[in-house]
């Protein structure tokens, strides 16, 4: 190659081949050299990666022709270094050669890897079988075998050859996991994508797969990390036959398990019946029970195993629940829910208090060890909860009031910070899935337990409020919950993590329903919410935090203004009475250029606006010239009017809005054939327009689509003339329909008084008396239940 | 692009119309349905199930199911009595149906199973629909009655006794039956508009459970669709106009006007036509779906007013109209979208078993969920090598780890045994060396004293 012989630049094709080709003369070793430093060839790879030195992609040209050969044979000859350096007998050489193996089934072309995949699947197959010496080369041969099945599962056609090749591995890929060593964790890997990619080809060794997992579970003492890996893996297993049944028997033995593992552990801690209650629900009365779980005896599940290691093994294996609800099975699949919430809610009920009606039957130190080991085993019954629900979807609705009351019960009981995060998570999952109808069970306990997380211990200096609001909140309860005592009450400090979880989950009730039947609570919660947020935010903003685990005070700014958000937007009867202090909060965090913060603070600005200036967009533009039809009855097409008046909407177009006005005097003559009544109309309706923006009236309940607020007086003034039009209504109309209406216009005027002119009708009094014409099932207010 | 179908049926025995609202070509025509107003539903987009009229003599009523690909109706079930409206939630696992009774039926579609019945009215249910958030069930009745239900209270036995009745909101505004009910947008905030014999169309809250708005009609009104920005609704009447309403006019909030005949109307949509019996919007939001009493469905364009398609289905009245986006089963077999057509493309879903008659469940039978099956093609692919090697570079250049100093033990093995073999080699050329030299000596004596001689 000329010294000169430049490329154009860094974008040109022609630079690849002889990159590669430089690579491989400086940085990766040949027969005689030694390999070295390992950081070079992560170099070297990650310069393949950016530049696609192995991709051999050239648009197939005449030109072009010199330069494909070029490639090819740089490529080539990568290759034949990469087969040489595999079977090298030096370790460290081989095992570069493997990875750097790994990396070209990647990258290569789909040509190359058709064509020579076997070959390399040989190569490597030889240091499993028998496997190599060196751990290293083991997990990387591994992780690049998984590689190269991963790729070949990508061609559609190839399924046959795949499988069969796969086959050929799992033979040593589940002795590598038997064995007690480190080297199964390339091996689970491996185990997972020919799951995942070539399931039938374990058809045949079903049984040994399952037992060598579950073993390597219970007794691997591996990393949790591992143990996710496995759990994965024996949620992928059922695959491989890839029926219903398989996967149904699969989590029955695992729930079996659980439950006698459980048995053993929580002996003493519970009633009895629980135990035999929650066998029957897994096993029918009358039916076998199935094969244990890998081969595994009862004996071997309990009584072999110390105390300990049953706790631990109860808790891998409900990870092996949840991941088999999460994993994606190729056919519709039972999902056994009541004996999942069965275990779910046994687990949650014993917090290692003795029950008072019997002997202790365990020692100090028993408990002292279980004590440990429950908020794991809880952990766990929430994560399965989660997965339940979101799984299941609105298939649980026979299950839901079930579900609620586990998670009532226990939010009022949990105290550990953790397990509260977790619950609030829940929490919200539960309110998006059943919207509206949630909200009506949840919102009361939601906003007892959040106010008090929010507001016990405040970090900047408590207020007198606070303690006061606790109280109320406590006695609402148990007003309620006569039946349960148990109250929430943090003993320490809350710390920031549970205050943004509470933060989230009220911000998701305000989202999901805030309106539906919220007086009794919306206040509160939207003075909670502001006194927070300012609190959150009075001592300006906190740089973000680098650290994603542990939440920083920025966090739980952004919590607190994104639930602050929900509160100003969730609909109301009346303008949101801490819009003014929002917005500010708003504008000021908008200021923090390249935050989170910032951006949420944006967003919030917008969707803001639509409050301020409240739109109703017409349905064509007006500009446009369309002409609209005239009604053939005679009935002029106010169509127009309507556009106008909706751009007229907004609060600062008070000139405009009075111009549309007296445009449409004329049309109304014809609408309205009383001519006194509509300007009397008008008048009142500018006086209300102006007065609207200043005065925020006592909300009276009454509903109205789009808010306007009353004033009175107006009201009062006008009550005579709606009566009038009332009752000729009545009479002019006839019918039964209109009779009704009319007489039920009348009440409204003598009762009501003033304040409600605009839909007089559905208030309770009237509904009480329709209620009388028309038989009920039981007379209660509907509006009334809760209180 | 993504065609949606326009799918009709009518209270005569007509079969189920299937029109292409875009191309407007006719789809399978499926057989033997004379449907009740709001029997028919698509569950979920999987197949279609509508109840039936049935004369008055047989006691049970039924409720049929067809699959897209199939004129035939696939699967018949027959209710203690004879249902009325059906509805279905979006995620096409229940199927709800009034009987003539005024109970309310829930159905499980997966396993037929009846899984609830109330007594919802006191006279027969005339319409169902779920609420957006598909929580909340609201039914409207011959008796004039709208009565809003909590699908979760409906299931907790425990609830209903600590609130002592089963509904959350019964709106008794209406004198005469109740003939149409839509639902808004908005969760909890959602307006719910119902129609009614009695001339009227009113909007209830669902916040506040209170009447928000009466409407007075000219005509009895049998259908009503809200337009997707609520900014007005259609009402289909009798004498044939489509009236236009509206919903959030603040130039009416005036009380004078309160109860004045044709208040809120701002215009019709009318060709002269027979009664309005269905109405449907578009999934655009301006195409309106009109069945009418002559037969025929017209597609009108609700932004400049015309009629822009009209579908011939029968003699009878158009009682029924869905609109939907197009069924994977109804698009043509070609060659070339035979791959990419997804898991629900052309394999034929097999349609649940029928409905049951009466409920099997007891306290011991098990309700289970059922997870589908997802394509997973996504998430599997991911290449580790790079990361795995990455890892064991790091270790390898801490040293710390036993993987690590076991290679390198290795290594220096063989570098050791190399050096002996090298030292071996060395030592035997110097052997070598040595005897040359020593022999080389020796001759070279005998060459000096052959020299020296």
């Amino acid at each position: 190659m000329a010294a000169f012989d430049h490329v154009q630049n860094m974008y040109d094709v022609a630079l690849k081949p002889r990159l590669l080709r430089s690579f491989i003369k400086e940085l990766i070793p040949d027969e005689k050299q030694q390999l070295g430093n390992p950081l070079e060839l992560s170099q070297v790879v990650s310069a393949i990666k950016t530049h696609g030195l192995l991709s051999e992609r050239v648009a197939q040209t005449d030109d072009n022709k010199k330069l494909i050969e070029k490639w090819k044979s740089a490529v080539d000859l990568w290759v034949d270094r990469l087969l040489m350096l595999v079977s090298s007998n030096m370790p460290d050489k081989c095992w570069a050669g493997i990875c750097l193996l790994g990396v070209t089934f990647e990258e290569c072309s789909s040509e190359r890897f058709l064509a020579s995949y076997s070959v390399w699947f040989q190569k490597l197959l030889s240091h499993l079988q028998p496997p190599a010496e060196s751990h290293f080369v083991k997990v990387s041969c591994c992780v690049s075998l998984s590689d190269l099945l991963t790729r070949l599962g990508g061609f559609p056609n190839m399924k046959k050859d795949g499988t069969s090749h796969a086959a050929k591995l799992v033979q040593p890929v589940l002795k590598l996991i038997q064995e007690d060593s480190s080297d199964a964790e390339g091996a689970v890997r491996l185990l997972c994508t020919i799951l995942n990619f070539f399931p039938s080809s374990l058809q045949k060794n079903y049984d040994s797969a399952e037992a060598a997992i579950v073993t390597k579970l219970i007794y691997g003492k591996c990393n949790p990390n591992m143990l996710k890996k496995l759990a994965l893996c024996l949620s992928l297993l059922p695959k491989s036959k890839g029926d219903e049944d398989t996967w149904s028997l699969m989590i029955q033995k695992i729930l079996l398990a659980i439950n006698i593992l459980l048995n053993d552990s929580f002996q003493g801690l519970e009633e009895e019946s629980k135990t035999s209650e929650t066998m029957r629900a897994l096993v029918p009365p009358g039916k076998d029970p199935p094969a244990p779980l890998g081969g595994l005896t009862v004996f071997d599940l309990s009584n072999k195993s110390t105390e300990r290691l049953s706790i631990t093994n109860i808790s891998t294996l409900m990870l092996c629940c949840s991941t088999m609800l999460t994993t994606s099975y190729p056919v519709r699949v039972k999902v056994p829910i009541k004996p999942l919430l069965m275990v779910v809610e046994r687990v949650l009920n014993v917090d290692g208090s003795l029950p008072q009606t019997m002997y202790p039957t365990l020692t100090a130190m028993q408990q002292e060890y279980i004590c440990t080991q429950l908020p794991v085993l809880h952990s766990y019954s929430l994560e399965i909860l989660c997965d339940i629900i979101k799984e299941a979807r609105s298939q649980l609705l026979p299950h839901t009031a079930h579900i609620i009351r586990l998670v009532t019960e226990y939010l009022r009981r949990c105290e550990l910070p953790e397990l509260r995060i977790k619950l609030y998570g829940l929490i919200k999952m539960m309110l998006m899935s059943m919207g509206v109808g949630m909200t009506i069970y949840l919102a009361e306990d939601v906003i007892s337990n959040a106010s008090i997380d929010l507001d016990s211990t405040r970090v900047h200096g408590g207020e007198a409020q606070p303690m006061n609001k606790k109280r109320k909140h406590e006695n609402a309860i148990s007003f309620l919950e006569n039946q349960s005592q148990i109250i929430y009450s943090p003993k320490n400090h809350v710390p920031v993590s549970v205050k943004i979880a509470a933060l989230g989950a009220l911000e998701t009730l305000l989202t999901v329903g805030g309106a539906l039947r919220s007086e009794s609570w919306r206040s509160n919660v939207d003075q909670l919410l502001i006194t927070v947020a300012t609190d959150a935010c009075k001592n300006g903003w906190a740089k973000e935090a680098n650290d994603v685990y542990t939440p920083s005070w920025g966090d739980f700014q952004l919590a607190s203004l994104r639930a602050l958000l929900a509160s100003l937007l969730s609909p109301g009867r009346f303008r949101p009475a801490y819009l003014a202090q929002g917005l500010e909060l708003f504008r000021g965090g908008m200021q923090e250029t390249g935050t989170k913060l910032a951006e949420f603070c944006a967003h919030a600005l917008l969707s803001l606006e639509v409050l301020i200036h409240p739109r109703a967009l017409p349905l064509i533009d007006i500009g446009s010239s369309v002409e609209y039809p005239v009604n053939v009855n005679g009935m002029k097409d106010k169509f127009m009017k309507n556009n106008i008046y909706s751009s007229g909407v907004t609060v600062t177009g008070g000139t405009s809005r009075n111009e549309a006005e007296s445009e449409e005097d004329d049309l109304y003559e014809k609408w309205v054939k009383d001519g006194e009544n509509e300007i009397e109309k008008n008048t009142t309706e500018n006086a209300v327009s102006i007065e609207a923006t200043i005065n925020v009236p006592e909300d009276k309940g009454k509903g109205i689509l789009v808010e306007t607020q009353s004033v009175e007086e107006t009201a009062l003034k006008n009550m005579e003339t709606e009566v009038e039009v009332a009752v000729a209504k009545g009479v002019s109309g006839g019918g039964a329909a209109n009779d009704v209406v009319g007489r039920r216009f009348e009440t409204v005027g003598g009762s009501e008084g003033g304040g409600e002119f605009v839909f007089a009708l559905g208030d309770n009094d009237n509904e009480d008396a329709a209620m009388d014409e028309i038989p009920d099932i039981v007379d209660v207010e509907p509006d009334s239940d809760e209180e | 692009m993504e065609d949606e179908v326009v799918i009709a049926s009518s209270s005569i025995e007509a079969g189920i119309g299937c029109w292409g609202l875009r191309s407007g070509a006719e789809h399978l025509r499926y057989r033997s349905c004379a449907s009740p107003p709001h029997g028919l539903v698509s569950v979920a987009g999987r197949f279609l199930a509508s109840s039936q009229l049935r004369d008055s003599s047989s006691s049970s009523g039924s409720v049929l199911f067809w699959s897209w690909n199939k004129p035939q109706v696939e699967v018949k079930s027959f209710p203690a009595e004879a249902i009325n409206p059906l509805a279905c939630n979006s995620d096409g696992t229940y199927i709800v149906g009034g009987g003539v009774s005024g109970h309310i039926y829930l159905w499980e579609v997966a396993t037929g199973r009846l899984l609830k019945k109330w007594h919802g009215h006191y006279r027969p249910v005339t319409c169902l629909v779920f609420s957006n958030d598909q929580s909340l069930l609201i039914s409207g009745s011959e008796d004039g009655t709208v009565r809003v239900w909590s699908l979760l209270m409906i299931f907790d036995e425990e609830g209903q006794q600590r609130a002592g009745h089963l509904y959350e909101y019964s709106f008794t505004g209406h004198a005469l039956p109740v003939t149409d009910i839509v639902t808004g947008y908005g969760g909890s905030n959602a307006i719910i508009l119902s129609s009614s014999l009695d001339r009227t169309c009113k909007v209830w809250s669902l916040a506040r459970g209170t009447l928000l708005r009466n409407i007075v009609f000219p005509s009895i009104i049998d259908a009503v669709a809200l337009d997707p920005g609520e900014h007005v609704f259609y009402a289909g009447g009798r004498d044939g106009k489509i009236y236009i309403a509206e919903l959030n006019a603040q130039t009416t909030s005036n009380n004078n006007n309160n109860n004045n005949y044709g208040l809120h109307i701002i215009g019709t949509l009318s060709d002269q036509s027979k009664a309005i019996c269905s109405l449907g919007f578009a999934l655009d939001g301006f195409q309106l779906v009109v069945g009418s009493e002559d037969g025929m469905v017209r597609v009108w364009d609700t932004k400049t007013r015309n009629i822009i398609r009209v579908f011939k289905h029968a003699k009878g009245p158009v009682n029924n109209i869905v609109v939907m986006r197009q069924p994977a089963a109804l698009y043509p077999r070609t060659a070339g979208n035979n791959n990419n057509q997804g898991p629900m493309g052309r394999r034929h879903v097999a349609l649940p078993p029928p409905l049951e008659k009466y409920s099997s469940i007891d306290e011991h039978s098990e309700l289970n969920a059922f997870i589908t099956p997802r394509s997973n093609s996504y998430d599997a692919t991911t290449y580790t090598t790079l990361q795995s090697m990455n890892n064991q570079i790091n270790e390898l250049q801490q040293h710390g780890s036993s993987g690590a100093s076991e290679m390198e033990l290795e290594r220096l093995k063989l570098d050791c045994k190399r050096s002996m073999q090298m030292v071996q080699q060395w030592k035997k050329m110097y052997q070598n060396l040595n005897q040359f030299c020593v022999g080389e000596l020796l001759n070279g004596e005998g060459d000096e004293t052959n020299l020296m001689l």
